[in-house]
């Protein structure tokens, strides 16, 4: 089982070659939506086409594909390969860690919470669980 | 989505309210949320709390986004006066974590421009620097924030107990307004 830390570099290694069958294997479901919809928004806006396929991602496969594949080719143009430096790792409940480390020298943190596959990156995680 | 399907929204939510209607599952985030309630006090679901923490996050975007359009937009209002309302909606974001006992002292207000999350800075960072292409795309910029932030706050609200409901709701109504001052801003442009 991959440990939040191994993810976090599988995670930007993945993202930024265009690899988003990785990247949705190492996140919960809402998370990839999120990540689709957020790192798609910059095609959107210039891809009305996109944009309308990006919608429907949520209850259409054949959309969820289309805009997957387009994304992944948008991704690798951008040429982007952060240089991440972990700084520490914590726990924020029992199921529960938030990673903080450097993106290229500029703080950031990943949530991430223990499902029953394993330890999946999870954007609702940051709060703490007594 | 058009603006009579958000008319319709505005109408059917606050029907929502009023009907007393909280059964509704959480839609995006989770399936499984639910509210629970001990004698009269009210108790929040993991999920739910972490779906507070969320809105507050994702409300210091906007904010951010309007002041550094605003910043390079110096003479269009719009985002200088729709940035303090922001910082409001942030505000009662913030005001429900706390009331709900969850902990906000990992998000730096203070900090313009600079999310730790890597999906919200990569929301900002897109955002911006379609902004910073012309006045009228900054303007769309904020629309499209508007519209996001309506839907958001239309599907966080659902299942939530009423005291959130009713933020929300607010937070929505004006969202609803920044989103006419844009049109307006727009047509002007």
């Amino acid at each position: 089982m991959l440990e939040p830390s191994d993810i976090l570099s599988l995670y930007y290694t993945s993202l930024y070659s265009g690899d988003l069958s990785t990247v949705k294997e190492l996140m919960t479901p809402e998370s990839y939506t999120m990540t689709l919809e957020t790192f798609g928004l910059r095609l959107s806006l210039k891809d009305q086409e996109f944009k309308a396929v990006l919608k429907k991602i949520k209850e259409d496969e054949d959309a969820l594909t289309e805009v997957e594949n387009k994304l992944s080719y948008d991704l690798i143009s951008r040429k982007v390969s952060p240089e991440i430096d972990i700084k520490s790792v914590s726990w924020n409940g029992e199921k529960r860690q938030t990673i903080d480390y450097t993106e290229d020298g500029k703080t950031k943190k990943l949530y991430f919470s223990k499902e029953k596959d394993g330890w999946k990156i999870n954007y609702y995680a940051g709060r703490k669980v007594v | 989505m058009n603006t009579n399907n958000i008319e319709n929204r505005r109408s059917f939510l606050t029907k929502m309210l009023v009907a007393g209607a909280s059964g509704v599952a959480l839609l995006s985030t989770s399936a499984y949320a639910k509210k629970d309630t001990t004698d009269t006090t009210v108790v929040l679901t993991e999920d739910q709390k972490d779906m507070l923490f969320y809105i507050y996050q994702e409300e210091k975007v906007a904010r951010d986004v309007y002041i550094t359009l605003g910043n390079i937009y110096t003479n269009e209002n719009t985002f200088a006066s729709i940035q303090l309302s922001e910082q409001r909606h942030m505000d009662s974001a913030k005001e429900l974590c706390e009331k709900y006992g969850v902990d906000t002292s990992g998000v730096d207000e203070d900090a313009v421009g600079s999310f730790v999350l890597p999906v919200l800075q990569e929301l900002y960072d897109t955002c911006v620097g379609e902004g910073e292409t012309s006045l009228l795309d900054a303007l769309k910029i904020g629309e499209l924030i508007e519209y996001t932030d309506i839907e958001d706050l239309e599907h966080a609200a659902e299942g939530m107990p009423e005291d959130v409901v009713a933020v929300y709701e607010s937070l929505k109504e004006g969202s609803l307004s920044h989103l006419d001052a844009f049109q307006t801003a727009i047509e002007r442009a």
